[in-house]
């Protein structure tokens, strides 16, 4: 059921997002591959809220990226929506894992930061072969390329979620814990 | 020679910096007084949580900028 807090994260998040979606490139960009960034900055955030909200967090990364991506470089429809669908599989492909691990956001015991240091990356591995396997499907992309683009996904997005996300998880999991929409229960 | 338009965009930078460094140090000092209000107005959470995730990207946000001249990528 869609209430108002769910809203509210979901347009939180997307409003946090789409300006740095748009502005916060600061390694990159990789000539030859269509929005590919060395550090994407966005993901930090939209993978923190979907670890404590669940899919409305999510979603909110796929509503900025779509509209970054349209903004920022005047890219077809296609890539627009393969970069924001790749940005809604990433961060529920890190909350599965956390799932399956049986661990917390808040990365108090071993456990929890295992799933961060293991979920991370398989998260930016699923979603940069994603993400460029569709490129290269609709021919925006080369071969030579498509390793190209899943190795700077893969580094890009990790190297921004662990920078950006682990003080974030740190520091503010313990205040989510109290709202009833986090989703996770002792 | 730095360009006024460096020279503005740099002063407001560092003023939202430090108001941001000031409500940290402000949140640390107030976090038992929080607690307490927060039994009896939920919504605090979200309020507190929200605010401390666009300081953050405030930040990232004035890194950028700064990185992206280090880049090449823009220029004042």
């Amino acid at each position: 059921m869609v209430d108002a807090r769910k809203v509210a994260v979901t347009a939180v998040t997307a409003g946090l997002c789409l300006p740095l979606a748009l502005f916060a490139i600061i390694l990159v960009p990789v000539p030859g591959l269509p929005a590919a960034s060395g550090f994407w900055i966005p993901a930090g955030f939209y993978f923190v809220m979907t670890l404590w909200f669940g899919v409305w967090g999510a979603l909110g990364g796929h509503i900025a990226t779509f509209l970054a991506m349209g903004y920022f470089q005047g890219f077809t429809l296609q890539v627009w929506a393969d970069g924001a669908l790749g940005d809604l599989i990433a961060p529920l492909v890190a909350l599965i894992v956390f799932k399956l691990m049986g661990a917390h956001p808040d990365l108090k015991d071993r456990k929890d930061k295992m799933a961060w240091l293991i979920g991370v990356p398989i998260a930016s591995l699923v979603c940069g072969l994603w993400v460029h396997t569709v490129n290269l499907y609709f021919g925006v992309i080369t071969w030579p390329f498509w390793w190209v683009g899943v190795l700077t996904y893969f580094i890009g997005d990790s190297l921004a979620v662990f920078i950006v996300g682990t003080p974030l998880l740190r520091s503010l999991t313990s205040y989510v814990k109290q709202s009833p929409m986090y989703i996770w229960r002792d | 020679m730095v360009s006024y338009t460096m020279l503005f965009i740099t002063s407001v930078y560092m003023l939202v910096a430090a108001v941001i460094a000031i409500d940290f140090l402000e949140r640390r000092a107030l976090r038992e007084e929080f607690d307490r209000a927060v039994k009896s107005k939920s919504f605090l959470i979200y309020l507190r949580v929200f605010k401390v995730l666009m300081e953050a990207a405030v930040l990232w946000l004035i890194i950028a900028f700064f990185g992206q001249i280090l880049m090449g990528w823009i220029s004042i």
